[in-house]
């Protein structure tokens, strides 16, 4: 075992350290060239080091590769003047912890296939299979390539009819060798990073040869409504593959249509299951609407004349319907805590796109556009301008009622600007509704999501480069609702990425996660209730996914077995440090690395009391309950914790999590004094705060 | 004969005396055993915007009694209605709040272990009584009669409680219907009688009387039926105020339900109380 002590420069005074069972390393300079050589000759992946000298802030930047013990003598000793006691003491804290540590196992996955499956041919699974080409693997539901955006008439939000964007974009991808696969569905998917077997099944009826004569249409006894209009069950490709397709959900399976073609069709609603193996994941099923059913208020599917949005775009632009009066509700069931409490973000643009639409083709119409808040980002405020230079009526309300009145229909909304009720009638209604995940696929992915949103919180975690790489990736509106630009950056990024990713022959990654003891654990499963990212499942033992892990150590805090545990941050290291930093009167402080941790070491012009003793750790979600005791149980005048403020968590709700822990404690009579005890949110700059917080301690 | 304890409230035995009349009348016809319980106090509804816990005690008081005599409760009045079902609701689904008021019970030698159910006395016509049924007992169909239904708030909120979209209501048009009379659509169908709000401004209470009432007579309606004590307040004690205030002569009958539905039952409108009704209604019955 080997602890490493730097003075920076003579910057600080080290004291003389022996301690059995380690070598002990001076130096003057870690951080030079000189300094990390001097590690490197000495360093070998399966011992954990200490290096003690400045803040870890500061030399994660230099020794990150060697993932050591960091013990800050300066920012916590030598620049506040500081005695060689407490750096004694620190130092003393590192080496045992340092002795209760393993080194933090190197995560490898290799990669045994390249290939990315992509399911969804929306504009994002399209733009992803074109730059992936023929290591794409493409699948799509439905038995036709293109999404919601081959049911639109125009992109939003620029207003270009889709032969501008999704039939080139077609044409590449069909000619660029990726496999597609239509009326195809997931049943499976397992595995790993670089490797993961997914169990497809594909319909296996089909038309198999088609001459584009149209008589099956003429003859097909079904007839659907599909999102406002009206088709059979056998209809019309609007993109490719071209000729004519069978919609098998509606298909009664008569037979009228195989009696006239000239061509082939198989008739044949099972499903033939098959197996393929592929590196890489990208989730481009993009959005569902959320159904206006729900707001009965609005009439939707009761009242005549009452569409979505996309319902009106499609009859619009078939001139199936040409109204004289419209009028555009947006917010249909968004932002209404009885329906989706969140903004969806791009319906307002839609509903404008609409409006743009119904002038273009029909000025004399008369637009009513009834909003709670117009959101247009950017220099889109053009088509808001543009519209109320059409004359098009924005009235700042949501509509009471909709009701059919004298053979029309008749929208109640207060102005709220100016306070009068408007009673508009109306020939059409349209309702901009906000969207919905489509939650299906979360229940298939080998991942952990919350089921109500989006995947934000997994999608977070790609983001931050603290955690693991991964290869399962969320694109276009499948992430969160996104216009098609939005969404064709999002799968290039998301495509690139994960070529990057598996062109490499291994995944390594580096960082701490969690492991559970599974003699100890007693399938509990509060860990997994309380992961912010879903990396513990049960299956017959509760397990922690490396390849999901970020690290907070939530899950070791809230074990009441001591079976979970964070690599380098393990309860008995930091239980080690406890017990060689705490004595008769001093406070201690767990402080988050990301905030409060840096926060203490700006302290030092300001200065603190030297009774201060500091242990970093990943999250302030992971200071457990013994942990504390174990302080005041060694005399301990009193515990802070100091995370990051509510929402800027690292790890999402870790504070909160701590803070739900500290309010137990101080709920324990006699045992903790709340005085003595507290949780402190300090922001990374908030140095002043954090002396304000240990001087008051101090006199607690 | 099904028997139910019968909660009246304060404002229908004072100032709704033809409800009260009506309602014991047609229950009578329809096999309705209604068991007056001189116990029974306050809702607990008029003190609910001020003291939330008193007036749920106050509630649960009452459904202690009827637990005790072994009964359910039919009610007249809607905000009696939502107050009494709320409450009792909450007492089935919220263990705390048990415990909390039967901590309360206690000293005046009460509890409640199993809350009673509590039902308006249209919807129990409607739920347990029956279109089907109601319709075999007219006996003079009112065939020549357009009326327009008030479906109030409390008999329709909260609607997780009484399973009808506040949105789309019918239960009270249904009930029109079985007495023969034709029901007439409005546009202010789903507005409020106004009498929430008449103690803290009489203007807008009003307003909202006289756009209802400008609604209902719009549609050439013969009368408007209402089933809660208030809303009868507003339309019809108040109705030559409204006429007063906006040079208005409405002079349309209100009638509470029951009332109407003793007619088409054949019962004399002698028995059926219409003289306490403030607008006449003479020509109505000819």
């Amino acid at each position: 075992m080997k602890a490493f002590l730097c003075s920076c420069g003579n910057r600080i005074p080290l004291p003389e350290f022996k301690e059995e069972g380690v070598e002990v390393f001076y130096h003057d300079a870690l951080c030079s060239p000189a300094g990390i050589e001097f590690i490197t000759e000495r360093w070998r992946d399966d011992e954990p080091i200490m290096i003690a000298g400045c803040s870890p802030v500061v030399g994660e930047r230099y020794f990150s590769r060697f993932n050591p013990i960091y013990i800050n003598i300066r920012e916590q000793g030598s620049y506040l003047g500081h005695g060689q006691e407490k750096i004694g003491d620190l130092i003393r804290s590192g080496v045992a912890w340092l002795k209760a540590t393993k080194p933090i196992e190197k995560k490898v996955f290799d990669v045994k296939s390249t290939d990315i499956l992509i399911i969804g041919s929306g504009v994002a699974g399209l733009e992803a299979a074109r730059l992936i080409g023929r290591k794409a693997i493409l699948i799509e539901r439905r038995p036709y390539l293109g999404g919601t955006v081959a049911d639109l008439d125009r992109l939003y939000p620029e207003g270009t009819p889709n032969s501008h964007t999704l039939m080139p974009l077609i044409n590449q991808v069909v000619s660029g060798g990726v496999r597609f696969k239509p009326d195809t569905e997931i049943v499976s998917i397992q595995g790993r990073p670089g490797d993961y077997r997914v169990r497809l099944r594909e319909r296996k009826g089909k038309v198999v040869r088609c001459d584009e004569c149209g008589r099956c249409l003429e003859v097909c006894p079904v007839e659907v409504v599909d999102h406002g209009i009206k088709r059979k069950a056998i209809f019309r490709s609007p993109s490719f593959p071209p000729g004519y397709l069978i919609d098998f959900s509606t298909c009664d399976l008569c037979g009228e249509c195989v009696k006239v073609c000239p061509g082939e069709i198989i008739l044949d609603r099972s499903w033939n299951e098959y197996e393929l193996h592929c590196g890489g994941i990208i989730v481009a099923t993009g959005l569902n609407h959320f159904d206006p059913v729900q707001l009965s208020e609005f009439g939707y599917g009761r009242l005549p004349n009452v569409y979505t949005h996309l319902e009106f775009e499609r009859k619009l632009a078939r001139g199936e319907i040409k109204p004289e009066k419209v009028v555009i509700v947006h917010c249909a069931g968004s932002r209404d805590e009885r329906y989706l409490d969140y903004c969806s973000g791009i319906c307002c643009l839609l509903g404008l796109k609409e409006a743009k639409l119904i002038k273009d083709r029909y000025p004399e119409t008369e637009v009513y556009l009834l909003y709670i808040d117009i959101r247009v980002r950017g220099e889109l405020e053009y088509l808001y301008k543009e519209l109320r230079n059409l004359g098009v009526k924005f009235v700042g309300g949501r509509p009471a009622e909709i009701i059919p009145k004298d053979g029309r229909l008749m929208v109640k909304v207060e102005d709220s600007l100016s306070s009068t009720l408007l009673k508009i009638p109306a020939d059409a209604v349209v309702l901009s509704t906000g969207f919905v995940p489509d939650k299906k696929i979360f229940d298939l992915l080998p991942i952990n999501l919350d089921r109500e949103r989006f995947p934000k919180a997994y999608d977070w975690s790609e983001l931050s480069v603290d955690g693991p790489p991964h290869a399962i990736l969320f694109a276009g509106s499948a992430r969160e609702p996104m216009s098609v630009p939005d969404s064709i950056l999002d799968a290039r990024a998301k495509a690139y990425r994960l070529s990057h990713l598996l062109s490499l022959p291994r995944i390594e990654s580096h960082h701490p996660v969690s492991v559970i003891d599974e003699e100890r654990c007693s399938l509990c499963s509060l860990c997994i209730q309380n992961c912010p990212y879903g990396a513990l499942q049960k299956e017959e033992k509760v397990r922690s996914d490396p390849a999901v892990c970020m690290g907070c150590g939530v899950c070791v805090a809230t074990c009441p077995s001591g079976a979970a545990n964070l690599e380098s941050y393990e309860t008995g290291g930091l239980m080690a440090a406890v017990e060689s930093l705490t004595k008769e009167g001093t406070i201690l402080a767990f402080l988050c690395r990301w905030s409060a941790y840096p926060a203490a070491d700006q302290a030092y012009p300001i200065g603190y009391p030297e009774s201060v003793r500091i242990i970093r750790v990943p999250c302030s979600g992971r200071v457990d309950p013994q942990l504390i005791l174990k302080g005041f149980e060694l005399g301990a005048r009193a515990v802070l914790i100091g995370g990051c403020y509510p929402e800027a968590c690292h790890y999402h709700t870790g504070n909160i999590k701590e803070r739900r822990r500290i309010k137990l404690l101080h709920a324990l009579d006699g045992i903790v004094d709340p005085r003595r005890l507290r949780i402190e949110w300090i922001g990374t700059d908030e140095a002043a705060k954090f002396v304000r917080v240990v001087e008051e301690l101090e006199k607690a | 004969m099904s028997s139910h304890l019968f909660f009246l409230g304060c404002t229908v035995p004072v100032r709704g005396q033809n409800y009260e009349l009506s309602a014991r009348k047609v229950a009578e016809r329809l096999g309705i055993k209604l068991i007056d319980e001189p116990d029974f106090a306050c809702c607990g509804f008029p003190v609910r915007s001020s003291y939330e816990d008193t007036a749920f005690l106050l509630a649960a008081r009452n459904l202690a009694i009827a637990e005790e005599r072994g009964g359910d409760i039919i009610t007249l009045c809607s905000s009696c209605t939502a107050t009494l079902s709320e409450v009792s609701h909450r007492l089935r689904t919220d263990p705390d709040r048990l415990k909390w008021t039967n901590r309360h019970l206690k000293e005046i030698g009460k509890k409640i272990q199993h809350p009673v159910s509590v039902k308006h006395f249209a919807r129990f016509l409607y739920d347990e009584i029956g279109i089907e049924r109601i319709k075999e007992k007219v006996e003079r169909p009112l065939t020549q009669l357009t009326i327009a239904p008030h479906y109030g708030c409390h008999y329709l909120k909260p609607s997780h409680l009484f399973g009808e979209d506040p949105e789309i209501p019918h239960t009270l048009d249904e009930l029109i219907t079985a007495t023969g009379a034709r029901v007439v659509e409005y546009e202010e169908k789903k507005l409020c009688c106004g009498g929430a709000i008449l103690g803290i401004d009489e203007d807008v209470a009003l307003t909202m009387a006289h756009k209802k009432l400008t609604s209902v007579k719009g549609e050439g309606a013969d009368g408007l039926a209402l089933i809660c004590p208030f809303c009868a307040i507003m339309f019809d004690d108040l109705q030559r105020k409204v006429d007063s205030k906006f040079n208005t002569n409405f002079n349309l009958p209100i009638l509470y339900y029951p009332q109407l539905l003793g007619l088409a039952f054949g019962i004399p409108e002698t028995e059926l109380g219409f003289k306490f009704n403030k607008v006449k209604a003479k020509g109505l019955l000819s």
